[in-house]
């Protein structure tokens, strides 16, 4: 049996760890939410996530440096990028320096979960089962 | 006279490049009116809940939405070149752009408020379900979004009665209407008494200052104010002479009783035109043109076009058309539409004058455009002076399809326009003058 996949989500904004966690939980992920980004980067070096969604824009560290921290750590994890001020260049950017994925905010719960299923399969995970309103 | 010929000719090409860039222009309206239009619908999706949005999403939202009003009216702004001064007279206060762009700072101070503030006015309690985000998504949309110039409300309506972003937008999009449709007639006379104030002490004055520093005396100072009104004054002094462009237009007689004067800007009709020829349909070039005429004609195929009745203009490319009729009461009826291989730039604009009020609540014109159309996947929008719809990025075919309609739309106006087609028709540019 699969164990089952870690994920780090990061936002400043409370909403979206709000908003994003039991949606995550309820495929049966284990999920840790973080508005903090020091925070997020201790524990990011306590232990590696299977996968770890951020925003790019925050107040002290920008996602771009989470996601460059989390892949010098760990080429496996998968870092989904979330962002409200997506732009060709940061998405560029990201996806150039590993990002697995590129989401711009607002989003449904159901288009990251979608993303997470390719990220999940990507790590040989058997992937989120479909819920009847996918 | 040869020179004669040339200065003439000189002319019309420069009333034909007048009116390019103003239906280019007035496009630029069209394409930040839907731009907003699109983010109201947007918005209204997202309030729904079954998003993760955050504070970030409302403040990009606002500062979208006001962009798209702030370039909808420097556009109109260049696009009427409007100093306010009609036949010697001030025409009913400062100059009718400079009053919208009051207006719109009013509603920018509101929704900034709105913002910034801790709490949002008119919101649920900070206790209920609702997360802040949605709350204040909520807030801000019932400020800026609601359309309020119901069909009950006055036919014309100034800056200072809109209370909300859409009503200035509409507003502003229906005067830009307004302004391109009543090209040939428009006059501006700055009288000869006005007392003028230089804003810039020292500049070099240039050509048109005299215009210029009117036009600034009643001007906020902020930064690209000289370039701005530069550019109005540049249109405003060209506005002389656009009714010179139509000399040259070619006919096409659509049905009984309705006729386009045409202007060909680029591949618009098969092969060189003659000024003043009159062309049959099959010589249309212009894809949205072509559909368009289908629709006109689809009523009574057999039947032979022309004949006394009304004239309209219109301008065409191989791609584009815009295309006024005169409606009841001088309002126009109005289309400018995009019809290309590039879905992502295709568009179709209308708009028909509501026309004088029935017998129920609400004019027959205004209840046939909004009956038809509203069946055809169209955004429509309607006040008590017009019915307008919208839609755009559909392919070409799609786009065809909605212009055929458009098409018989038009013609049922030209032709009466209630729902009986009644027989006294609109006021409209008579074709006397072409005979």
């Amino acid at each position: 049996m699969n164990r089952p996949l870690s994920v780090l989500i990061l936002d400043d904004e409370p909403i979206v760890g709000k908003r994003l966690k039991p949606a995550v939980e309820k495929v049966g992920f284990e999920v840790e939410t973080f508005e903090d980004p020091a925070q997020a980067l201790r524990r990011l070096g306590e232990r590696d996530f299977d996968i770890v969604v951020t925003d790019v824009r925050m107040e002290e560290v920008s996602g771009i440096q989470v996601l460059e921290h989390v892949l010098s750590r760990s080429r496996r994890t998968k870092v989904i990028i979330i962002t409200g001020y997506a732009t060709v260049e940061v998405a560029r950017e990201a996806l150039v320096k590993g990002a697995f994925e590129f989401l711009a905010k607002p989003f449904k719960p159901s288009d990251l979960r979608a993303v997470m299923d390719r990220a999940a399969r990507a790590l040989g995970h058997p992937g989120i089962p479909k819920t009847p309103e996918e | 006279m040869s020179w004669f010929r040339d200065l003439f000719r000189r002319r019309e090409e420069e009333s034909r490049g007048l009116l390019v860039r103003r239906i280019a222009r007035f496009r630029r309206v069209l394409r930040s009116y839907g731009r907003f239009l699109d983010l109201v619908t947007d918005a209204a999706e997202k309030q729904g809940g079954d998003f993760v949005l955050d504070r970030s999403y409302v403040l990009a939202l606002a500062e979208r939405a006001l962009d798209a009003a702030d370039s909808m009216v420097f556009d109109f702004a260049v696009l009427t070149g409007d100093p306010g001064w009609r036949d010697g007279e001030r025409a009913r206060g400062p100059i009718r752009w400079e009053r919208f762009e009051e207006r719109l700072a009013r509603l920018r101070e509101e929704i900034q408020a709105l913002l910034t503030g801790p709490d949002a006015p008119g919101s649920p309690p900070s206790g209920s379900d609702e997360e802040p985000e949605y709350r204040l998504l909520r807030a801000f949309r019932r400020l800026a979004f609601p359309l309020t110039l119901g069909e009950a409300g006055p036919p014309v309506v100034e800056a200072e009665a809109c209370r909300s972003l859409h009503d200035l937008v509409h507003v502003v999009h229906e005067r830009a209407g307004d302004s391109l449709a009543g090209l040939a007639g428009i006059r501006h006379q700055i009288p000869q008494d006005l007392e003028v104030t230089s804003k810039r002490p020292g500049a070099d004055a240039p050509p048109w200052s005299r215009d210029f520093q009117v036009a600034a005396s009643t001007r906020p100072r902020q930064a690209g104010v000289f370039r701005r009104v530069a550019e109005i004054v540049v249109a405003d002094r060209d506005l002389g002479s656009a009714s010179a462009a139509w000399r040259v237009a070619a006919r096409v007689d659509a049905a009984p009783g309705l006729s386009f004067e045409v202007l060909d800007h680029g591949d618009g009709f098969e092969g060189p035109v003659e000024p003043g020829a009159v062309l049959d349909a099959g010589r249309v070039r212009s894809v949205p043109f072509r559909a368009f005429l289908e629709g006109v004609r689809a009523g009574d195929p057999g039947a032979a076009a022309g004949g006394a009745g009304r004239i309209a203009r219109a301008a065409v490319t191989e791609e584009t058309l815009h295309c006024v009729v005169w409606g009841p009461d001088g309002d126009p009826d109005l289309l400018d539409a995009r019809v290309g291989a590039g879905r992502a730039s295709n568009h179709l604009y209308a708009r028909f004058a509501a026309g004088p009020p029935g017998e129920g609540t609400e004019a027959p014109r205004a209840a046939v455009a909004g009956d038809v159309l509203s069946r055809a996947d169209l955004a429509a929008a309607r006040t008590a002076r017009a019915v307008s719809v919208w839609v755009s990025g559909l392919p070409a075919p799609d786009m065809e399809e909605r212009m055929r309609l458009i098409g018989r739309v038009f013609r049922r106006m030209a032709a009466g326009g209630g729902p009986a087609g009644e027989p006294d028709g609109p006021v409209g540019h008579e074709r006397s003058e072409h005979e």
